[in-house]
């Protein structure tokens, strides 16, 4: 479980995260919806480590985060699937799956077969390199990527993001499938169609706060905040 | 016969440019330094090795303390003052800058000022009969044109053929990335700055045999590494065996058939390439 009270971030000199709270729970899928620029990817950074949290803290099982390094806070167990993809352009498929590959004490670690068993087009494609791949492809190859790392939270920004809907459908089954076999996603979203159907629990982030939480069901039967907060 | 001396004399310029300008590449392409201290470690290479072969008479075994001392240094350096200032790319210029002054200073106080050259004890001053012709070669030469080839392989293997090179190479598309897989990129920068200041002090050391050793030595080389890394493309092993090629060549036909127009002949290919490829032959678009 990852707990995160009172986050303050900054980006530059503008004031970005306001005191972001929120909870998320092992297996299952905790949504973070939000417009465009409203501090989604400063979250998801703050989180990894990679901008430093001013004020506040980030628990994960007993463990603070907060002040860590993204390579420490890796190795407690959160992997990351960036906004923008960010494949290693220059290393192959394979090689980008076993670069952070790690068991992380899991009872059923990833291994490749499994990756390429869940996605048979990068085992295809194992030889080539990342800047070769289809924007599918290369979602498909840093979810594989983050997998790999045998984590206990993984962290998506918008990954269905540029992707054709059959992809964005993908995307959706195998969170459902990462949620089931005992993963803790931590999902940011714009596809608010995708957030609905996957979120077990749904947060909306506006001017750095957040402003809403609820079910999917919640959401849905409130026309008023959809409309306030994301304009769906 | 003429032509053919020359352009072994151009290959092992060659073979010593890619030594120099490897390690400097592949600091700035994984750091993003761009290591002005790079020709001092190169000049310090070459009187450590100088020394070396005059108080135990075996090269080998100056090539060994120069690549070893050089790396040590560079480790030192990267540890306890480098790191300290990255990303900041004014602290970085300035420091490396600095160090350059600070080395050449204390490189003048033991070795003095005027130029020396390493000579070769044993076979090594010799020269062979190359096979196939009545060519007589300088054994050195040979030596240089063979290390440069094994430590090019080497370097090829450990980049693409291992998980340390994978590592590497993905801190050059993605640093932050590599970091959030859960890989310390601070020992990865260490050892890499390290690693290019080794290949500095080895070049240095096989060099002096060939290129004469003094002061300004370290600047003459360092423009030379900066030539050939911006030709081949910055940050690109690749382009660093081909820009060595380039300028190793086209500088020594330049010395041997125009020597009025030796400098020219070097920077000619440097301002054609920026003005077609501004990021250099194999280089990339994006940094
Ligand atoms: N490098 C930067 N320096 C200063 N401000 C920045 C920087 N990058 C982003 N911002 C600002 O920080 C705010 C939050 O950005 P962030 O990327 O977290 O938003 P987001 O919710 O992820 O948006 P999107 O949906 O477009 O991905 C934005 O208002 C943006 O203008
Ligand atoms: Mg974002």
């Amino acid at each position: 479980m990852i707990t995160v009270q009172n986050l303050h971030t900054y980006r530059g000199l503008s004031y970005v995260l306001q005191g972001v709270g929120l909870t998320a729970e092992g297996a299952s899928c905790t949504t973070i919806l939000g417009r465009n620029g409203m501090g989604k990817t400063t979250l998801v950074e703050t989180v990894m480590g990679l901008l430093p949290a001013r004020e506040g803290s980030i628990d994960l099982d007993g463990n603070e985060l907060a002040g860590k390094s993204p390579y420490q806070i890796a190795r407690q167990g959160v992997a990351l699937v960036p906004q923008g993809r960010r494949v290693f352009s220059s290393l192959t498929v394979e090689e980008n799956l076993t670069l952070g590959a790690r068991r992380g004490g899991s009872a059923n670690p990833w291994t490749l077969e499994r990756v390429y068993d869940l996605f048979p087009n990068l085992s295809r494609r194992r030889r080539n390199r990342g800047s070769d791949l289809s924007g599918g492809e290369q979602q498909m190859l840093v979810i594989g990527r983050a997998v790999m790392t045998n984590p206990r939270v993984l962290v998506m920004d918008e990954p269905s993001e540029g992707l054709a809907p059959v992809i964005v459908d993908l995307v959706g089954t195998v969170i459902d499938q990462l949620r089931q076999q005992g993963l803790c996603v931590l999902l940011v979203e714009q596809n608010y169609g995708l957030a609905v159907d996957v979120a077990d629990k749904i947060y909306i982030l506006s001017g750095g706060q957040i402003v809403w939480d609820g079910t999917s069901r919640e959401l849905e039967q409130s026309p008023d905040v959809r409309h306030e907060h994301l304009g769906v | 016969m003429q032509l053919l001396v020359q352009t072994l004399n151009g290959l092992t310029l060659a073979g010593i440019m890619f030594l120099v300008s490897s390690g400097f590449t592949l600091v700035f392409g994984v750091m993003r330094v761009a290591n002005l201290a790079h020709g001092a470690f190169y000049l310090l290479g070459g009187y450590i090795a100088f020394s070396t072969v005059q108080v135990i008479g075996n090269f080998f075994l100056g090539v060994l303390v120069a690549a070893v001392t050089t790396a040590v240094l560079g480790l030192v350096l990267e540890r306890t003052l480098i790191n300290r200032i990255r990303g900041n790319v004014m602290a970085e210029v300035l420091l490396t800058l600095g160090l350059v002054f600070v080395i050449d200073d204390v490189a003048l106080a033991i070795w003095g000022g005027d130029p020396l050259s390493l000579k070769l004890p044993g076979l090594l001053a010799e020269s062979s009969t190359l096979p196939g012709s009545h060519l007589v070669y300088p054994n050195a030469r040979l030596l240089i044109l063979g290390v440069a080839v094994l430590v090019g392989l080497g370097l090829y293997y450990l980049l693409r053929r291992t998980r340390v090179g994978a590592i590497v190479r993905a801190g050059v598309d993605d640093r932050e990335m590599v970091g959030a897989m859960g890989i310390n990129v601070r020992l990865v920068f260490t050892a890499v700055f390290a690693l290019g200041a080794l290949l500095a002090g080895m070049g240095g050391a096989l060099g002096a045999t060939v290129l004469t050793l003094g002061p300004g030595s370290d600047a003459t080389i360092l423009t030379f590494a900066l030539v050939t890394v911006i030709v081949g493309g910055l940050g690109s092993f690749e382009g660093a065996v081909l820009g060595s090629l380039i300028v190793g060549l086209l500088s020594n036909y330049g010395e041997a058939y125009f020597p009025s127009l030796a400098h020219f002949a070097l920077f000619a290919p440097l301002v054609v390439v920026l003005l077609i490829r501004p990021q250099g032959v194999l280089g990339r678009t994006t940094a």
